[in-house]
């Protein structure tokens, strides 16, 4: 490697978009709209060391020249790149594709030949000068500091086992200007638990909700000016050495706060709580103010700000679903709990007479989620998944100090490294 | 009544007219800037100005409510950018108006009256400048008196 990175050769690195695969999803809205917070797909990839020695910068146009073929693209300094290899994504590029697809990317099959399927040597980087402007949805992987997302070690949580769910953070439950019992609750009470350790940050929760909740795809430009709608987002926190940070994810859908700061700045009532426990967006009454995003401490709150969701032609609102309304320009929207699958199970419960069992809601979020991450279920219930999961001494509110108490809580994330590879 | 030439605790002479100029002589003094038919040069050209960015205004109001207030470059967290910086910009100068007018006032400077008509002149209209904005900036501005507490809202009318 040393030699080669003297005479300028690097490695190159060829691998299937994490969402559109080899290209055959390029046109697939949802999939190409789907925000990747780290690991970019539309840019060749390149060590942070390798960028400070070429002094190229995120969005720098190089020219990549592998075994006489050549690529312009546009570089992102990616922590955790191995120093002198770029890793490019297949799948970008097509030219013949429908509109979804135009102009997406570049092409990474024309630097690939078939004795360099996957990896190769002797890739020649060139700066030229060119910018491109990327469209992210996460600017900051620090955490600062801050603990949104708690993790540890099995070693550092058997040392402490209360390190994870401080009760003593959590405020009392009448410290609140406001009448703490307002909202009293009957029946079901409807709760949510994350588990960041089995969460490998796919991103398919927010796939499943675009598609569920009838949420618009929003578009690049938009996006570029931070104007995403997913209910769900998946955040991703970086931490140790530049050359082998450790990412950590967290789905941060709405938390259903108990005592909902959004739902006391609405002037018209738009945003309310039901009596078991969901906060309610009401979209005929929302006339648009914003009070409500501008107080969620959690920002999980969607704005359609244009026409992002209309002139639909008629077979574009068959893509609709039925049963979920389709937001016009100017409300406020956000996750639901999928209430329509709540009531759906409900509707089902009473015609036969009983209690809505277990597991019988599943969210849109939960339903594709491949490692179980997300358990959605009745937290009055003592016995159901999402109680029990509650009870774990790795449950945490994220943001507890501020006394929102909200109804999604996550278990932290516990690391297991072996001794020996653990730095 | 008190003598020609005293006056009121608050500065102001307590008997205005003295022989000429009468009321009547006044009021056509006043009355008659209206009713002339040739405006000065100078008028025209200040009336161009202000109705060419009127129309502007116009325009922009709108496209605005054509296209959404995403047109103002706002986003997720900065939801209220534009028009809070403008609604925020016009109060002040309201304020400023006030503030002119109430210091001259309660200063018992009694040289104020030419400075306290346009400083509340402009206070009125900076409000209505700013009075705008809050009914701009919402998502659907056509149902903006959804924000009143009347009818529905306050349960009097509640179906």
């Amino acid at each position: 490697m040393k030699s080669c990175a003297k005479r300028g050769r690097r490695e190159i690195r060829l691998r299937s978009s994490k969402t559109i695969g080899d290209a055959r999803s390029a046109t697939a809205c949802l999939l190409q709209a789907n925000p990747s917070r780290v690991f970019h797909r539309r840019q060749a990839l390149i060590s942070p060391q390798l960028a400070e020695r070429e002094k190229l910068d995120s969005g720098d146009v190089v020219e990549l020249e592998f075994r006489g073929r050549e690529l312009q693209a546009p570089v992102w300094i990616q922590p955790g790149q191995a120093e002198n290899s770029v890793t490019l994504h297949l799948g970008y590029g097509r030219t013949e594709v429908g509109p979804v697809g135009k102009g997406a990317g570049f092409n990474a099959y024309a630097l690939r030949t078939s004795d360099a399927l996957w990896f190769g040597d002797g890739l020649t980087i060139r700066k030229t000068g060119g910018k491109h402007s990327f469209a992210t949805t996460q600017h900051h992987h620090e955490m600062e500091g801050r603990d949104f997302l708690r993790s540890g070690t099995v070693a550092e949580f058997l040392a402490d086992p209360k390190r994870i769910a401080r009760p003593e953070e959590q405020p009392a439950h009448e410290e609140t200007l406001y009448d703490p019992d307002e909202y009293k609750n009957r029946g079901y009470a409807w709760g949510m638990v994350i588990d960041l350790s089995t969460c490998i940050g796919c991103n398919a929760c927010m796939v499943a909700c675009q598609a569920e909740n009838n949420i618009p795809v929003v578009g690049k430009d938009q996006v570029a000016r931070g104007r995403e709608m997913h209910w769900i987002r998946v955040d991703t926190y970086s931490s140790g050495k530049n050359e082998n940070p450790r990412f950590e994810h967290q789905p941060v859908p709405c938390m259903h706060c108990e005592h909902a700061p959004c739902e006391l700045v609405c002037p018209v009532g738009a945003t309310v709580h039901d009596n078991e426990g969901l906060n309610l967006q009401v979209y005929n009454r929302c006339i648009g103010t914003r009070y409500c995003s501008n107080n969620c401490p959690y920002k999980v709150r969607r704005f359609n700000f244009l026409e992002l969701n209309n002139n639909l032609s008629p077979t574009e609102k068959l893509v609709k679903n039925p049963e979920v309304t389709v937001r016009c320009r100017g409300v406020m929207e956000k996750c639901t709990y999928c209430i329509q699958r709540i009531n759906a199970a409900r509707a089902n419960a009473e015609q036969e007479d009983r209690q809505i069992r277990d597991g019988e809601i599943v969210p849109a979020c939960a339903q594709v989620c491949p490692t179980e991450t997300i358990v959605f279920g009745n937290i009055h219930d003592p016995n159901s998944r999402v109680s029990k999961l509650k009870r774990s001494p790795l449950n945490y509110r994220m943001l507890v100090e501020l006394n929102t108490r909200p109804r999604t809580t996550y278990l932290a994330k516990v690391r297991n490294p072996d001794e020996a590879i653990a730095e | 009544m008190k003598s020609e030439g005293s006056t009121s605790p608050l500065g102001y002479p307590t008997n205005l007219f003295t022989g000429e100029p009468s009321f009547e002589s006044v009021n056509e003094t006043i009355g008659s800037v209206v009713l002339r038919d040739q405006q000065p040069r100078q008028w025209w050209s200040g009336f161009i100005i202000a109705f060419t960015l009127l129309m502007i205004l116009f325009l922009a109001i709108s496209w605005l409510l054509i296209r959404g207030v995403g047109i103002w470059g706002i986003n997720i967290p900065v939801a209220w950018g534009y028009a809070i910086v403008n609604f925020v910009w016009w109060i002040g100068i309201a304020h400023a108006g006030t503030f002119i007018s109430a210091i001259l006032l309660l200063m018992f400077q009694h040289w104020r009256t030419a400075i306290n008509r346009f400083s509340e002149a402009m206070t009125l209209f900076a409000i209505a400048c700013a009075g705008m904005f809050p009914l701009l900036h919402l998502g659907r501005p056509w149902v903006f008196y959804w924000i009143l507490p009347c009818l529905f809202s306050c349960g009097k009318c509640a179906a």
